[in-house]
């Protein structure tokens, strides 16, 4: 997922464009020419000269390719899955442990990320059936943390 | 995905059974609500309150910190949860200015006041190595020099120390720039900066300012209060000095979301009432240096109303409120 | 002597003795494991901490921290896998010693000059930071200005990798802490009207997403498992320093100072440290030759360095509360959240704290020793949990500790993004220290900033008019002229031999 030294450059630039675009409505304090928008703008003018060097410097080298080089695990649709999969589980934890409460979401999660990595299914249930209670007895009865509340194990709270 | 609407509809009936067959309130966690952050003095009020609350009802009250935003987080936290008695928070007295400055549409009238737990008044304190060592001097150089000589500090911008200041050179016919304010993020720094010589004056409350006073570098000039403050009965007020009729007060509250049933609202009454009438937190408060204050729920949404109204007016008057 | 008393009574308790210790443990078990920094034991161990009083909370961090950085060096030796950036810089001597069968040779003189130095660099720190807090009580905001200039500029030149990318970085933290309604304005921007932008990017969701979050799913990328760890023995890992001692002491006192020194500069850690001290001490050394073949002395420097500089970062944290490295920048977070501002008023309102902190700091390195020789005993077994179990139970506690910062859902969706920042930005060699700095350090710099403005009505003339920001002021943008005279001159150098100047 490496982006070309050009490439970096023109990200770059445009982020610190659409910064300074963004910050064109913030007041200033009252009666002061200094403001919300101050920070932003200055940001933003740092950034574009950060970009504007990046990409003056590629030019200069004549690296002018664009996009970006994938690294070879980037190649392998098991490893895109696997990265792909990461983010679902935490938003699926984000979803679910509201309604189903975090003790089955918790380990849920963790089993599922323990066999995507292929740990073997009982190594897999018994360390995350652990994990979970330690966790939710750690943070939801120690330090009193509201984790989501499951109906179904009233019992752990 | 079926599977997940069972789940929920399952659970939702859970819930409301719960509800239903309860036989008195409270039978379940109470969570209470602090808009600032752990180890502050709200905070610390909220901690001290709930362990107390939670004696008189015999349930666990779970103290749950929502910082950020300039309080509006952790406000919103508590007018939009169920007003059914089992979400209270501490309400502090930036519910009377946020929604002025346009941060939100959330005002005092979204919560049933149960009381007024303790109110701070705000003062005035220079650097021990100021050249003026009395409220009198000060306030003439003020007037003398031209506007923007001295710089003021100690809250944000807008916020209640701003407000307090700007209030106090309206009651003296200055403009209320008059004092330019330089935005800090409370008072602690304020007074650091001050020190230094960064700026002339931070008119936040005594309580505030309290070790640095002991500490000699800091030295209070006036309260904003009718009457002398007990912590520091040697400073006087600006009525007995300048003669401004100019007072100005923090204050926290214990809230609720508006609409809690009756008998919930009684039992909650009395618990905060008994709870502020403990040993623990009187002696706690006048350690910290706190004003101790009662007020019942009645009489505090009364003056949670008509600082609303003083500081709307202030505000709009010193350019701070939004259009 | 009041306040002594007053502070060991606010250490010596079974509860932060007892913290200490599991800190301890914990910070030796994730230093331990390769690819878990120093840094990572820090922000798994924050949420934790966000519910405890302000000395076992910091007490907790210190002992982890100085730890990790320790126990780093152990896969560093066994298996080649420094398990710390601050160990990388010599774990080439480190491994061949145990490939010539004798790593606890190594072993042993990273943990005791590891300790030697964390105490050579709290003693300063416990010298110099009161004095320094005296000076500091006549900062004002154009003073701040200058040392968080001062702070951002070293954390991007000295960040390895090119101060271009560096500086992406620290305008990455520098963009998301104008997020929210905490800016001397106290206008809302970039909230889209949500009420849980309005108080911004929570520093420490943000912060485990990007160390945490994105090493896990670095895990779930490459699902590799280190390899079984050589057999190591407990003989000599303690007698065998005092010869060491007597062979290198001027190699231990330069780590030792150097390391306090540079870890004193805003915004320059342990990890350069240690590869600093390491390149002086083959410098100077009489036998440079055998740096690299498993020679104990670079070992010896370079171990001091990092654990003096771990203290010396503490010595801008807490006298200016501009923090020196990553760790301190994670420490000045917390401690704000807690309601405690670091900064010279400590020192007068709650000095008895500040002591605490000292007293921590000497017991951090001291426990280190019996704990060290207990961790380099189990390195085995350590080293063999598989990551494959490990990482889902990283990942449970990231959501976990997200959402406990504030009981807040949002915060597990700060911790996602940052987590995906952070896995693109090291993708691309972009280093994550500045953008943490830049987190912390953006509201200082805009509050000093504009307010400073203010004051001085609008003229940048008075930012060189008080004395002290006036050298500040000049300091800082010398500092900004040395990476252009460095490159001029190995432009130079470079011309003239036309060798492969490219690191």
């Amino acid at each position: 997922m490496r982006v070309t030294d050009l490439t970096l450059g023109i990200l770059t630039l445009l982020g610190g464009l659409a910064i300074f675009w963004s910050a064109r409505n913030f007041q200033v304090i009252p009666g002061q020419s200094y403001g919300a928008g101050t920070m932003p703008r200055a940001v933003a003018f740092v950034t574009v000269l950060v970009g504007l060097f990046i990409i003056g410097r590629a030019l200069w080298e004549r690296r002018l390719a664009l996009g970006m080089q994938l690294a070879p695990w980037a190649r392998s649709g098991a490893a895109l899955g696997r990265v792909a999969m990461v983010l679902v589980l935490i938003v699926g934890y984000v979803l679910v442990s509201p309604v189903l409460g975090f003790v089955p979401t918790a380990f849920a999660v963790m089993t599922a990320s323990m066999l995507i990595l292929g740990t073997s299914p009982l190594l897999a249930l018994a360390t995350s059936a652990v994990a979970t209670v330690a966790i939710q007895q750690s943070f939801g009865r120690l330090l009193l943390v509201p984790l989501p509340r499951s109906d179904f194990l009233p019992f752990l709270w | 995905m079926n599977f997940l609407k069972t789940a929920t509809a399952l659970g939702g009936l859970v819930l409301m059974t719960g509800t239903a067959f309860a036989q008195s309130y409270p039978d379940r966690p109470i969570q209470l609500i602090v808009p600032w952050g752990a180890g502050g003095g709200t905070d610390a009020v909220g901690r001290l309150l709930g362990g107390q609350i939670s004696e008189e009802l015999g349930v666990p009250v779970n103290v749950v910190n929502r910082t950020g935003g300039s309080g509006v987080v952790g406000h919103s936290a508590i007018a939009n949860a169920e007003p059914d008695g089992y979400t209270i928070g501490i309400m502090t007295i930036e519910i009377d200015m946020m929604h002025w400055q346009g941060l939100t549409d959330l005002t005092y009238e979204d919560f049933d006041i149960l009381a007024i737990v303790n109110t701070d008044p705000g003062g005035v304190m220079v650097s021990a190595d100021s050249e003026y060592q009395d409220i009198e001097s000060l306030l003439e150089a003020i007037k003398s020099e031209p506007k923007g000589t001295f710089n003021a500090s100690g809250t944000g911008q807008g916020g209640i120390w701003h407000v307090g200041l700007a209030g106090w050179l309206i009651s003296e016919d200055l403009p209320p720039d008059q004092v330019t304010f330089v935005p800090s993020q409370g008072a602690a720094p304020g007074l650091a900066d001050m020190v230094a010589g960064g700026v002339d004056i931070v008119p936040s409350s005594l309580a505030e300012g309290r070790s640095m006073i002991d500490a000699e570098r800091v030295v209070p000039l006036a309260t904003m209060s009718a009457e002398r403050q007990n912590a520091f009965p040697d400073v006087p007020t600006l009525a007995e000095t300048t003669g401004s009729d100019w007072t100005v007060a923090v204050w926290r509250t214990v809230a609720a979301p508006d609409g809690l049933p009756d008998d919930v609202k009684e039992t909650l009454e009395a618990a905060v009432e008994a709870a502020y009438n403990s040993e623990e937190y009187q002696t706690f408060m006048q350690e910290r240096g706190f004003g101790l204050r009662w007020a019942g729920s009645e009489e505090a949404t009364q003056i949670v109303a008509d600082d609303d109204a003083a500081f709307g007016e202030v505000m709009k008057e010193a350019g701070l409120a939004a259009e | 002597m009041d306040t002594i008393v007053a502070a060991a009574a606010l250490v010596f308790q079974p509860y932060v003795l007892m913290v200490i210790f599991g800190s301890a443990a914990f910070g030796m078990f994730v230093g331990a494991i390769p690819g878990l920094t120093a840094t990572m034991a820090t922000a798994l161990l924050v949420p934790v901490t966000f519910f405890m009083d302000p000395v076992p909370a910091i007490a907790a961090i210190v002992t982890a921290t100085a730890m990790a950085i320790f126990a780093g060096d152990i896969p560093g030796t066994l298996l080649r896998m420094p398990g710390t950036p601050a160990s990388a810089a010599y774990v080439q001597d480190a491994f061949a010693l145990t490939k010539k069968g004798v790593p606890e040779q190594a072993l042993g003189a990273s943990l005791v000059f590891s300790a030697l130095g964390g105490i050579f660099g709290t003693l300063v720190l416990i010298t110099s930071s009161p004095v320094l807090a005296e000076i500091a009580l006549k900062f004002s905001s154009f003073e701040y200005f200058w040392l968080v200039v001062l702070g951002l500029s070293c954390a991007v030149f000295i960040s390895p990798g090119s101060p271009a990318r560096g500086l992406i970085s620290l305008f990455i933290g520098l963009f998301a802490a104008t997020i929210g309604l905490e800016n001397p304005a106290g206008a809302p921007r970039y909230t889209f009207g949500s009420v849980e932008l309005m108080a911004g990017v929570q520093f420490i969701p943000a912060m485990i997403g990007l160390f945490a979050v994105s090493e896990v799913i670095r895990g779930f990328i490459h699902r590799t498992d280190p390899g079984k760890p050589p057999k190591t023995s407990g003989r000599g890992i303690i007698s065998q320093q005092w010869q060491n001692l007597k062979r290198y002491p001027k190699q231990a006192l330069r780590g030792s100072v150097l390391g306090t020194a540079i870890g004193a500069l805003p915004g320059a850690g342990a990890d350069i440290a240690a590869w600093i001290s390491y390149a002086v001490s083959k410098k100077f050394s009489k036998t440079p030759e055998k740096f690299g073949e498993g020679h104990v002395e670079g070992l010896v420097e370079a171990g001091a360095s990092n654990n003096g500089a771990m203290s010396g970062a503490w010595i801008p944290a807490l006298v200016f509360g501009i923090p020196g490295d990553s760790i301190t920048a994670i420490v000045i977070g917390v401690l704000y959240v807690k309601g405690l501002n670091p900064g010279p008023m400590i020192f007068i309102t709650q000095p008895e704290m500040i002591y605490a902190v000292f007293i921590v700091f000497l017991l951090a390195n001291l426990i280190m020793l019996p704990l060290g020789w207990i961790a380099i005993m189990s390195a085995r077994k350590v080293l063999s949990i598989p990551t494959r179990v490990l990482m889902p139970i990283i990942l449970m506690f990231c959501i976990v500790g997200s959402f406990a910062m504030n009981n807040s859902v949002f915060g597990i969706w700060i911790m996602l993004v940052f987590g995906v920042i952070g896995f693109l930005m090291e993708e691309n060699d972009i280093p994550i220290a500045p953008a943490i700095l830049g987190l912390v350090l953006g509201p200082m710099l805009e509050q000093n900033f504009v307010t400073s403005m203010i004051k001085s009505q609008g003229s940048f003339i008075a930012f060189f008019e008080r004395p002290i920001a006036a050298g500040l002021g000049i300091f800082t943008i010398a500092v900004w002229m040395l990476p252009l005279m460095l490159l001029l001159l190995r432009r130079r150098r470079a011309g003239r031999t036309d060798a492969a100047s490219a690191n």
